[in-house]
């Protein structure tokens, strides 16, 4: 079988302190992933040996079937996209557009192309109008836009986000959390470390589990928060609305079979429709 | 930081960098060559106009950039205007015992030059450097053959000198927040902690910002696309104009 990315019995430390314990994890086209965990748990980690950044100390990392050996460690930098959850470490060019072009330029494009990709990029995160500007004159929201077109502008095929809301103001998440969306519905496969249980709980297919650089849970997003223990030991958050439909449950209130809503609309609707025979306008 | 700031804005900077720096420094050549007063008057009244006017630097902006190296010309101008001798020098002199210091006619027009080629040479840098930003400059220094490995330094640098100021802003603050500045022993302790915690986080941070280059392909090489501004005919023409103009009055001007 040919998955987009694998990884197998992955290790990897910083100077004897082990970081990532023997990860194994495959993931096909067009997930939509949510990674979560305490701080040090090695999401980061992982995430910077999947762009290749780092090379594993054991293990092995397969894309679309090609074994990723020190030499040939550029592909996951041009396949595995890479948002840092800081902008400001991530942006290094003195204007936008420059920035832009880092990735590009890198992977040895002609002028051109460099040029089509760098106006694409710029387009698809509205930043029109902001190409002649210096980064520290940027808001953090921008800066944020800026650091997700300098990946987008590579064409990866799997992009990374290390907390994307982190450090952002409601409507930058909210915007972030839609770009996020919008790259999900035109197929890319997306990866993202979060500590917001509600956000992963509504926006991800899967989630996996990080604790003390072990994979500790892999599964949809119902399965993992039902497990007490897993949401004891990755130091987790149950998400509210689920938090809601089981105390709905225990009064009766709402049916206990198994289906619980992903959003508040949803959850809305399922209760008109038990208790009014018809369906919500909301 | 200030000039950089209003260097973005201004209304000159869509114009070629690298046109706007050869001006600036033709300029800069001509009123050192020529050396007459009414030439640096007309360079530093069009540079001046120029730079508030098209580039619409604010006044109170443009004034303030002016005045600090105006006191230190106008120190050495009176240097140069006084003359010292062993006896009584020109219409203005006082005795100082054994040595009379005075000024001649000769002595007050040399220093008048001197002050006014000095001010018209900022005038025209200031067009350049309050239009120009730091990285479109060190792009034409890589078109005149510097080694990459200077203009790459620039670039990194005029990138990370925002961050690193950023950041000792707020170590300031958090410290002033507990009341680490007040009293001179304190301040001189609390300034010590913060450059240490400053030299800290600088290498903590340079991996991470290493890690990023990589992450995009850094091989060794930092490239970026950098498009110039074009060259307008019209603005050729008019920088022509203004160089007869310069050339008439160096022929007339005293």
């Amino acid at each position: 079988m040919s998955y987009k990315l694998e990884i197998k019995n992955l290790s990897f430390a910083y100077e004897n302190k082990n970081v990532l314990r023997n990860i194994s994890l495959c993931v096909e086209y067009g997930e939509k992933i949510a990674v979560m965990g305490a701080n040090g748990a090695g999401k980061s980690t992982l995430f910077l040996n999947l762009n290749g950044v780092l090379t594993p100390d054991e293990g092995e990392i397969y894309i679309d079937g090609i074994k990723i050996l020190k030499t040939n460690r550029k592909i996951l930098n041009k396949k595995v996209g890479f948002v840092f959850q800081e902008a400001d470490s991530q942006i290094i060019a003195s204007n936008v557009r420059s920035e832009i072009s880092f990735g590009p330029i890198n992977m040895g494009l002609d002028r051109r192309e460099v040029i089509k990709r760098v106006d694409e990029a710029i387009g698809y995160m509205s930043l029109t109008g902001f190409e002649d500007r210096a980064p520290q004159y940027l808001s953090g929201g921008e800066k944020k836009r800026v650091s997700i077109a300098d990946i987008l502008a590579m064409r990866p095929e799997v992009l990374l986000f290390d907390e994307p809301m982190t450090a952002l103001d409601p409507v930058g998440a909210k915007d972030t959390e839609e770009i996020l969306d919008k790259l999900c519905a035109e197929g890319k496969t997306l990866i993202v470390s979060t500590h917001d249980s509600d956000f992963a709980y509504r926006f991800a297919k899967r989630i996996i589990v990080m604790s003390e650089g072990e994979i500790i849970a892999d599964g949809t997003p119902y399965e993992i928060f039902s497990q007490p223990d897993v949401i004891n030991k990755a130091h987790i958050k149950k998400p509210a609305l689920m938090r809601m439909w089981e105390g709905l449950i225990a009064l009766g209130i709402a049916d206990n079979n198994g289906k619980y809503p992903v959003i508040e609309a949803e959850a809305l609707e399922i209760l008109a429709l038990k208790y009014k025979g018809k369906e919500s306008s909301k | 930081m200030l000039i950089d700031y209003y260097a973005q804005l201004s209304g000159l900077r869509k114009y070629n960098a690298g046109a706007k720096a050869a001006f600036a420094f033709l300029n800069l050549c001509i009123v050192i060559a020529v050396n007459k007063i009414t030439l640096s008057l007309f360079v530093m009244a069009f540079m001046s106009l120029a730079t508030l006017l098209k580039g619409k630097t604010p006044l109170k902006v443009y004034a303030k950039l002016m005045s600090i190296p105006l006191a230190f010309i106008v120190l050495s101008s009176v240097m140069i205007g006084i003359e010292f001798s062993s006896h009584p020098l020109g219409k203005y002199f006082i005795s100082l015992h054994f040595i009379y210091a005075g000024i001649t006619q000769n002595s007050a027009l040399t220093a008048a030059r001197v002050f006014f080629k000095a001010m018209a040479g900022i005038s025209s840098l200031y067009l350049l450097s309050l239009s120009t930003p730091i990285n479109e400059i060190v792009t034409v220094l890589e078109k005149l053959r510097l080694p990459k490995i200077f203009t790459e330094l620039m670039h990194l640098i005029y990138r990370y000198i925002f961050i690193l100021f950023d950041t000792v802003f707020r170590m300031q603050t958090s410290a002033k927040a507990r009341l680490g500045f007040c009293g001179f022993k304190t301040s001189c302790k609390s300034f010590a902690m913060v450059a240490g915690s400053l030299f800290i986080s600088a290498l903590k941070k340079s991996q991470a910002y290493y890690d990023a280059l990589l992450s995009r392909g850094y091989d060794g090489r930092l490239e970026f696309l950098s498009e110039e501004y074009p060259l307008k005919a019209s603005h050729i023409l008019s920088a022509a104009i203004y160089y007869v103009v310069l050339f008439l009055i160096a022929k007339v001007g005293v």
